[in-house]
């Protein structure tokens, strides 16, 4: 039990917080896709427009959303365990 | 790593969601008989935190960030085909909910992650183990060199894709094969050391619960490589 707590813990922490401070330079499958000239052929995602889209976008509730959601992800893991 | 819509055609697209639905049903089967009362906790909590881990990009070089992907992690953990399917719930989630992966380029991206990532890294997690004596001190090595390699392998497994089905045609495929060899083996060492560092720290508080380790407590499927 006292693992899975700790476990929980570094997870809500890795979530909450560290999320914030995440880099948002573009990964490298997309800047590969700069790079070689083919980014433009992404499409829109269908979910763009959900408020929880790319973790809520790129302002202020982008963290929001990434810390809740990360939260929410590891509260029912420890709801099923 | 998360392939958007449109970068690869729809023909490819289908032939991997079609992979992936395979690789998920052999994955419900082997998992069968052993994912009991000792590893479903453990899988939620790989689940957790791959998805909360994923969410930390990291620089690497200028312009270009890179995250963990996970899949040896979470074999190492809970076993191959666990792994795969903790993997391919959370690019699942991910697609559906944060619009983070094409939802046509689903199949690929867990083509790519999960069967590639988890089940075959966990393949080489294998090999690396056997190797040198199976001692309990080498699971967090091994497991963070196999780490390392299965980014630059997922990478593969999208050039590949890319060979395959790429929408635009005038592109050179060596590149993208160089520039995604390149840019993955940088983010392999990012993931090689966070493997490393969570199993050793898992090894030290309960290696019981260690699947790839010797001393996991708990009931085996049957292995990839004997």
């Amino acid at each position: 039990m006292v693992f899975f707590g700790v476990g929980l813990l570094i997870t809500v922490v890795i979530a909450a917080v560290v999320s914030q401070f995440a880099s948002t330079q573009p990964d490298s499958l997309m800047y590969v896709a700069e790079q070689g000239g083919f980014v433009n052929t992404a499409e829109a995602h269908a979910l763009d427009q959900s408020p929880l889209a790319g973790y809520g976008g790129d302002s202020e509730s982008r963290r929001v959303v990434a810390g809740v959601a990360g939260v929410a992800t590891s509260g029912s893991s420890s709801a099923r365990s | 790593m998360h392939i958007p819509d449109g970068f690869i055609g729809p023909g490819v697209s289908v032939a991997a969601g079609i992979t992936a639905l395979g690789g998920f049903g052999v994955a419900l089967r082997k998992t069968h008989g052993y994912l009991t009362d000792r590893l479903v906790p453990m899988a939620a909590l790989v689940a957790a935190f791959v998805f909360a881990a994923q969410m930390i990009n990291f620089p690497v070089l200028p312009g270009m960030s890179g995250h963990l992907l996970g899949g040896v992690l979470a074999a190492v953990l809970v076993g191959p085909w666990a792994g795969c399917i903790v993997v391919s719930l959370v690019l699942i989630v991910q697609a559906l909910l944060f619009a983070d992966g094409g939802l046509s380029a689903l199949g690929l991206n867990i083509v790519n992650m999960a069967l590639i990532g988890a089940v075959g890294g966990y393949v080489i997690y294998r090999a690396l183990f056997r190797l040198g004596g199976s001692r309990a001190s080498r699971v967090p090595p091994c497991a963070g060199l196999a780490a390392l390699i299965s980014v630059p392998l997922a990478a593969m497994g999208f050039v590949l894709e890319f060979a395959l089905g790429g929408t635009v045609e005038s592109i050179s495929l060596g590149s993208v094969f160089w520039a995604m060899l390149g840019a993955n083996l940088l983010i392999g060492v990012g993931e090689g050391l966070i493997t490393f560092l969570v199993i050793g720290a898992v090894m030290r508080s309960r290696s019981d619960l260690v699947y790839g380790s010797p001393t996991f407590g708990g009931a085996r499927s049957e292995e990839l490589v004997s």
